[in-house]
């Protein structure tokens, strides 16, 4: 980026501070590609590019709520990256709570699903967790969907390292299995 | 809602600005711990009797200097690429702390330095500072609520430290005693009680 965009940028962020609202628009409109730019970019690296307009939305706002924490004695550029990637992380972080990942230990693959069938995909697995005896399932849900550490488990359960890591085992190993009960059930 | 619909909702209303700066805040809540100090607990006697010695003078210039610092480290930390740029400054203060602390210890005897913390002083230190530290973090994570941190838990962090910092200052005309070591004492232990209370508390409430 040269330094001619850089001042013209700095500028137009000195204007929609003094209340100059086409400066304003005209900030996000040349702000708008470098986001759309860098937020691919990111969620290219995970898969997630689906969610790209969502995030660049969400930039924009956090643009027009925290515009005022920019410092123009300092380039805006660098500001405007550093917004833009903070808000890709929050949403990455967000994301990998919200993912049911159980495939790494017994094979079993959940598909990339849209929204409506990951929330259907949510329930089911709340339903079998629940069939799993005590505390197996609330243990299996912390550690695979809102990622707990073993050692924070072993804590709060107030059991070995090792008892856990045998709980998800054994858990995952009859989740396994009720997942194809039920599979064979469905027509 | 496609995105350059957004663009001209929000070119509608000017970008969201500040309520009152965190200089300024932290200026007000100086002076009202100073107040409530005042007219709870009174002045301490020789500010009573008009005069000012210069073991108090050393005593201000020490926890403004602090005030000074925490409130620019949480200034810098509660933006995108925040800048610390007092760090000339904090070594001075160190240093200058430390060669009070250095001549205190080597003219006065331990015993006497020791003797300050069996005064009820001591414990009315750390509770005043530590109690109105806490009033003053709520007030001043109100306002950082609405800037943009990227590292909660050091934010958070500095919020604790500064509200201790400007509660020490405004609590400090009440206590008569300004031997450096009881100020390093009495005074940073509501630090680090605050700082740890708020690194647990407030970082889950910084998010954005």
């Amino acid at each position: 980026m040269n330094i001619g965009t850089e001042q013209k940028l700095v500028n137009l962020v000195e204007k929609t501070r003094s209340g100059d609202s086409l400066a304003y628009r005209q900030l996000l409109e040349e702000c708008l590609p470098m986001i759309r730019q860098s937020v691919r970019f990111h969620l290219s690296r995970f898969g997630q590019q689906a969610f790209a307009e969502d995030l660049v939305q969400e930039s924009l706002l956090a643009i027009h709520q925290k515009l005022y924490t920019y410092d123009s004695q300092y380039a805006f550029l660098p500001w405007l990256r550093a917004v833009t990637r903070h808000k890709v992380i929050d949403f990455l972080r967000k994301n990998r709570m919200k993912t049911v990942s159980l495939d790494e230990e017994n094979g079993i693959e959940l598909e990339d699903v849209s929204s409506q069938q990951d929330t259907t995909a949510a329930r089911d697995l709340d339903i079998l967790l629940k069939r799993l005896k005590p505390p197996a399932g609330e243990i299996i849900y912390m550690l695979k969907v809102e990622g707990a550490s073993v050692a924070e488990l072993a804590k709060k359960f107030k059991l070995r390292e090792n008892n856990i890591k045998v709980i998800v085992h054994r858990g995952l190993t009859k989740l396994s299995e009720l997942v194809m009960e039920e599979g064979l059930r469905t027509p | 809602m496609k995105t350059e619909e957004l663009i001209n909702i929000l070119v509608r209303s000017e970008p969201k600005k500040p309520i009152i700066a965190l200089g300024t805040l932290a200026t007000f809540l100086v002076a009202l711990c100073g107040l409530l100090t005042k007219f709870w607990l009174g002045l301490r006697p020789e500010l009573e009797a008009m005069t000012i010695p210069m073991s108090f003078c050393f005593k201000t210039v020490v926890l403004s200097s602090l005030v000074v610092l925490t409130l620019q480290a949480l200034k810098s930390s509660s933006v995108p690429l925040g800048r610390f740029t007092l760090k000339h400054f904090a070594v001075f203060m160190a240093l200058f702390l430390s060669a009070a602390l250095v001549y205190e210890w080597v003219t006065t005897p331990v015993a006497q330095i020791g003797s300050l913390f069996l005064l009820p002083n001591f414990k009315s230190c750390l509770v005043y500072v530590t109690l109105f530290g806490s009033f003053v973090s709520i007030a001043i994570f109100l306002l950082i609520k609405n800037a943009a941190p990227f590292h909660y838990e050091r934010t958070a962090g500095f919020i604790g430290f500064s509200s201790a910092a400007i509660s020490a200052l405004g609590y400090s005309i009440h206590c008569p005693i300004d031997s450096p070591t009881f100020i390093v004492v009495a005074y940073g232990l509501p630090q680090l009680i605050l700082y740890v209370a708020s690194r647990l508390v407030f970082p889950r409430f910084l998010r954005w």
